[in-house]
């Protein structure tokens, strides 16, 4: 209940112009840049979470993802969305560090990410039932960019657009990867529930 | 429209991943608080030249349309078989010039003689 309302008084507060107009100010930005923080962590870290599955790297790369934000807030000129922006860093820190993490392995950039089943398996903040727990290994075995897409869609029921924004591929090869990826999915769990 | 599927939609939207508790609240507090100090440019004065430049690209750009207009209504003019205000860089040569020079160049010895006992002045 306490969340619920934290998070109605946010969205009351928030008012995306008032922020972006202080981003561009010295003497407002750092406050500002809080707010944005405070507005766009759960979002973020839920993006990335999806991908790497453990809460730890998801929490280092939110980090990352803030820092890399903070570091460049002065190249942020309001063109794009701020939550655009925001998911552009997040989604490449994601697949920068899948891509370290597939280099370590000496896997293939179109192997499966079965390695980041065991972080579901370790992880003490993962409670899925068994079928949630099979959509997850499910998701790993897709290619990177159509878990990116089925993530997005499915779970965050985000527009294409959008989507189109932040991943810089055009609605139609968004439509047909989340129709690819939704359709492997379902293979998968046919064979295995 | 989205296919809709049966086992998805059984399994539901729920991923089943959680947070600590607090995670989001302490998140932004740890995160604020770790922020590097920074120095940012203070923003520029335009100059003077940044403040007049669209006044004097509008200025150009009439200015060219202008001598278009100039240019194409002389254009038209001709065509239509006005005569165009050229100035006349030819003049009409001096009396005699043109007889003196025919016979220099075209008339030989004979016809020149030939001529003169016909006009009889011999």
């Amino acid at each position: 209940m306490y969340l619920y309302r934290r998070k109605v008084e946010i969205m009351q507060e928030y008012n995306e112009d008032i922020v972006i107009e202080q981003l561009q100010n010295p003497a407002t930005v750092r406050q500002a840049f809080a707010r944005v923080v405070e507005r766009y962590s759960q979002p973020l870290y839920w993006q990335i979470r999806k991908m790497v599955l453990s809460h730890d790297d998801a929490n280092d790369l939110l980090q990352n993802t803030f820092l890399k934000a903070w570091g460049s807030i002065e190249y942020f000129r309001g063109d794009a969305k701020l939550s655009t922006w925001l998911y552009r860093i997040a989604v490449n820190e994601t697949l920068t560090f899948l891509a370290k993490e597939r280099e370590l392995r000496n896997l293939k950039a179109d192997d499966a990410d079965d390695f980041l089943l065991l972080n579901i398996e370790s992880d003490e903040y993962f409670d899925g039932d068994r079928a949630q727990r099979l959509l997850q290994e499910a998701i790993v075995r897709l290619p990177e960019k159509q878990r990116l897409v089925f993530n997005m869609r499915y779970f965050d029921e985000m527009k294409y657009e959008e989507m189109s924004e932040i991943m810089g591929t055009s609605v139609g090869a968004l439509k047909a990867s989340y129709h690819h990826a939704a359709k492997k999915i379902e293979e998968y769990l046919h064979e295995h529930i | 429209m989205e296919k809709k599927s049966p086992i998805l939609d059984e399994i539901g939207r729920k991923h089943g991943m959680k947070v600590p508790e607090n995670y989001f609240a302490d998140f932004t507090e740890k995160m604020v608080e770790s922020l590097p100090e920074r120095e940012f440019p203070m923003p520029e004065q335009p100059t003077l030249w940044l403040r007049v430049r669209p006044w004097v690209y509008m200025a150009a750009m009439f200015a060219g349309v202008w001598l278009m207009l100039k240019m194409f209504t002389g254009i038209f003019s001709v065509e239509k078989g006005e005569t165009p205000q050229v100035e006349m860089t030819a003049s009409a040569p001096e009396e005699g010039t043109v007889e003196e020079e025919w016979f220099a160049h075209y008339v030989d010895d004979y016809t020149a003689y030939e001529m003169l006992y016909t006009e009889g002045d011999y």
